[in-house]
């Protein structure tokens, strides 16, 4: 009886390959109803050319290929391909033109409750949203392309949007010109490697809710409002770069209520703010480059138990402020080129402590107007008197070991 | 004009889209079927993102709830209008994701938030009910 079930069972698997077939669309074809006709196993290799669709939906596990980029052009009418099932690829497609909805999120590529998928290596140009990720596990976004001309953030949707996904690897990605480049909302256990993110709107990387994951390698220059992370616990943030983020509400790196994170090896260089923290925990800063940023870190009071250690801070207007009198944080080991101490032991360490919190930071912190009087006279004088009798400066925010060198 | 200048005007202002900031989580407002601001007696007005930020403000003690003078959220069906929080509908669904995540979406006319329901689904709950859901009282 056995015997007869596995013969069964390996006529079942080799009925399945003897059907899956490869299936040409040729322009002038109709991608739709040839995806609608295919069944599982199936390839769909779609030919260089135009075709005029959208609500192309993939119900079965299908890969569809196209060959010398042929573009799927939405005219404006509502999302375009709409994936519902287990292991289907989308590869190689120029898709175009979504449309726009006041009430839904429309875009290019949905992919809805669904595993093993993979996007990759299409290019998404002026759709609301790019790709759409909704309820996936174990889905790989890779080498897409995703561009819009939005003018405002709320004509805009994000680039990659993941909601309620885990374990999805978004890599080699390159978003500009939308509301956030990266979104993640209630995502877990994910990895985003190597993408780049330029000129979006608001964030180029935005998530929230969204415990364990990676982000490594990345490159986020010049986004409306920098990067912003929040509400999130076990975050590891290796080797990025968070660049020339400018403006009244920008940040190189905004963090709201992170804890037991890990930020190494990053550089925050010509940014507003380069890290802004408010009600951080158990973070590890280390390492990191803070290069020429208006404000290298400010750390609010409701931050504690955070370690600051070997970084290298340098040509930034201020390094570090806060708003509280009070410290709970850990710094040492960390290269600050304002620094004037010595080094009579010649352990590479200053033998004086390093206070890199000034009183005219915390002034400008309470009235941001007062900036205009920086490097003035009576600045310098206000520091000097700070120095000789301290009163406001957190008396426990020192560097008791600063490095006289950069920190490699 | 001076004396409008100094006198504490209780009136709410517009949101900003591109510009004001979440008083609460400090992110940029953008999303203009969603946001919500709070004036106080003394006409401070705290601007928020959504709906749930300004529950959570006033369930945190950041703003404290008697010194209020009015509570206004967004109009879902008027996009970056400003209607009364207090006698508003609110459509809680899954299909419906607001700003921070707590799927809420604020109509001026309960009768819009029930088409909207039938449309989506969720559950429509009063400005009472978001108090008790948030524990803000």
């Amino acid at each position: 009886m056995k015997r007869i079930y596995y013969i069964l069972i390996i006529l079942a698997i080799a009925n399945i390959n003897i059907c899956s077939k490869d299936i040409i669309v040729r322009p002038g074809g109709s991608i739709k109803s040839v995806v609608e006709s295919s069944e599982a196993g199936d390839r769909v290799i779609v030919k260089e050319g135009f075709y005029k669709e959208y609500e192309i939906v993939i119900n079965k596990s299908i890969e569809l290929i196209g060959e010398g980029n042929p573009t799927i052009d939405g005219i404006s009418k509502g999302e375009i391909i709409v994936i519902r099932a287990d292991s289907v690829t989308v590869k190689g497609f120029y898709v175009n033109n979504s449309g726009f909805s006041g009430m839904r999120d429309y875009a290019a590529i949905r992919v809805e409750n669904s595993r093993y998928c993979t996007i990759s290596a299409n290019k998404l140009v002026n759709n609301y949203f790019g790709i759409y990720l909704a309820g996936c596990n174990d889905c790989t976004v890779i080498y897409n392309e995703a561009m819009s001309n939005a003018i405002s953030e709320s004509s805009s949707g994000n680039g990659i949007h993941l909601w309620k996904c885990s374990n999805i690897s978004i890599l080699n990605n390159t978003i500009t010109g939308h509301r956030d480049g990266i979104y993640f909302e209630f995502v877990t256990s994910s990895l985003v490697q190597n993408n780049s993110t330029f000129r979006n709107i608001r964030y180029g990387l935005h998530f929230m809710f969204s415990n364990g994951c990676d982000y490594e390698n990345n490159v986020f220059t010049e986004n409306g409002a920098g990067v912003a992370v929040m509400y999130t616990k076990n975050v590891k943030m290796i080797n990025n770069r968070f660049e020339n983020n400018w403006g009244a509400n920008s940040y190189g790196l905004l963090l709201k209520d992170i804890s037991d994170s890990f930020i190494y090896r990053n550089t925050f260089a010509g940014n507003t703010a380069g890290v802004y923290s408010e009600g951080v925990t158990r973070l590890n800063i280390v390492n990191n480059n803070f290069t020429a940023n208006g404000y290298a870190l400010k750390i609010l009071g409701n931050c504690t138990d955070d370690t600051i250690k070997n970084n290298n801070f340098a040509g930034n207007t201020f390094d570090v402020t806060t708003n509280s009198s009070r410290n709970s944080n850990f710094f040492a080991g960390n290269y600050w080129d304002k620094y004037k101490g010595y080094d009579l032991d010649k352990d590479g360490t200053g033998d004086v402590s390093y206070r890199p919190v000034n009183l005219f930071s915390k002034i400008v912190e309470e009235t941001p107007e007062s900036v205009f009087l920086l490097r003035s006279f009576i600045v310098d004088l206000l520091d000097a008197a700070e120095k000789v009798v301290p009163v406001f400066i957190p008396e426990t925010l020192i560097d008791d070991e600063p490095s006289m060198e950069r920190v490699d | 004009m001076l004396t409008a200048g100094f006198s504490c005007s209780t009136e709410p202002e517009d949101i900003n889209f591109s510009g004001d900031q979440c008083s609460l989580c400090k992110m940029n407002i953008s999303d203009t079927k969603f946001g919500a601001e709070i004036v106080t007696k003394k006409g401070k007005i705290y601007k928020y993102d959504a709906v749930e930020c300004m529950m959570n403000a006033l369930s945190l003690g950041n703003v404290a709830y008697d010194d209020a003078a009015g509570f206004y959220t967004i109009d879902a069906s008027h996009p970056k209008h400003l209607t009364d929080a207090v006698n508003a509908a609110y459509l809680i669904s899954e299909k419906l994701p607001s700003p921070m995540g707590a799927n809420l979406t604020a109509f001026g006319k309960k009768s819009d938030a029930e088409s909207k329901q039938k449309e989506f689904g969720g559950e429509v709950q009063s400005w009472n009910d978001l108090l008790l859901k948030f524990k803000v009282k």
